[in-house]
């Protein structure tokens, strides 16, 4: 059984990486107001942030936005560059932000044939 | 939404762009009358009372993206198709109250899901926020604040990343012990 008395021992031990941690500036933002969630952007959040834990990426930040306006596109994520540049990837699924994470974050190759473009080659990001 | 824990999600960021300071999720099965309640509380700037009034209509928002907010809609559907019915108190400045009722056997119900991971990532999104998740039932009782975790964690941030996993592995196996057998797709 886990119990509230494990968070001392987390906490000594996450005290020695305190300093360690980067404060990186590449983010992924994930669409999370009622389309992005019905169309299942919780899932899908969760699994970036366990693939990114699982490979030790620590200077991405995953966070949540609200509607980003082509919901039916949805589930939706940005990733975006320290520049600025952003890569809009659609109609995601848990196994596509696994691959996000290997190709675009770790290889720095965008899949393609998963962005906005694809998708709809004629809507703006 | 494919679980109940995605609704919660959603009353959650309703609560969250409304600003409220602490946030209340509650989850109560009574197997006795039948009913899942789920309950979310905030102490945001509260529903104008002329939307109040309609915002269980599909075109009364207050989003500003377009004027269609589909959340408390279909929240209100999923409690009516499962014999259920869902109740909204609002007051200005002092916050808002939603309590869905669901028909706990029926067969339309959605399934609990995953609140633990829905937890996570609302603790990683905004670790200075303050909730508060209660899972109830006859077989037992989670209470878990925020507020203590951090107390427990002294300098250490809510959103280090061994402290999410244990958050989600702790309400996931809480959730099994107080739901199984009492919600018919979780095996006690």
């Amino acid at each position: 059984m886990k119990s509230l008395a494990e968070l001392e021992a987390i906490r000594d031990k996450a005290r020695e990486n305190l300093s360690a941690r980067a404060s990186g500036g590449r983010k992924i933002v994930v669409g999370m107001a009622t389309c992005g969630i019905a169309a299942g952007a919780r899932p899908v959040m969760n699994a970036l942030v366990e693939e990114l834990r699982v490979r030790g990426i620590h200077d991405v930040h995953v966070t949540m936005t609200g509607c980003i306006g082509v919901c039916r596109l949805e589930p939706i994520i940005e990733v975006i560059e320290e520049n600025g540049d952003k890569v809009t990837y659609v109609k995601m699924d848990p196994l596509k932000a696994k691959r996000v994470v290997a190709e675009h974050i770790v290889n720095g190759r965008i899949c393609s044939d998963l962005t906005i473009g694809a998708a709809e080659p004629r809507v703006k990001a | 939404m494919r679980e109940l824990a995605e609704h919660l999600m959603d009353l959650v960021q309703n609560a969250r762009r409304a600003r409220a300071r602490h946030i209340e999720m509650s989850i109560t099965a009574l197997p006795e009358s039948d009913q899942l309640i789920l309950k979310v509380q905030d102490d945001g700037s509260g529903i104008r009372p002329d939307l109040l009034a309609k915002v269980t209509d599909p075109y009364a928002t207050s989003r500003t993206t377009r004027p269609v907010g589909l959340g408390l809609p279909l929240l209100k559907e999923q409690c009516e198709q499962t014999g259920g019915h869902m109740k909204i108190r609002s007051l200005a400045q002092m916050g808002t109250t939603v309590e869905a009722v669901l028909g706990l056997r029926h067969i339309d119900r959605l399934p609990l899901g995953d609140i633990g991971g829905t937890m996570v990532l609302l603790v990683m999104d905004d670790p200075d926020q303050e909730y508060r998740l209660v899972l109830k039932s006859p077989r037992g009782c989670l209470d878990l604040a925020t507020a203590d975790l951090r107390r427990q964690l002294q300098e250490v941030p809510l959103h280090d990343m061994a402290v999410l996993d244990w958050l989600a592995a702790y309400v996931k196996e809480q959730q099994e012990t107080i739901f199984g057998g009492v919600l018919d797709e979780i095996i006690s």
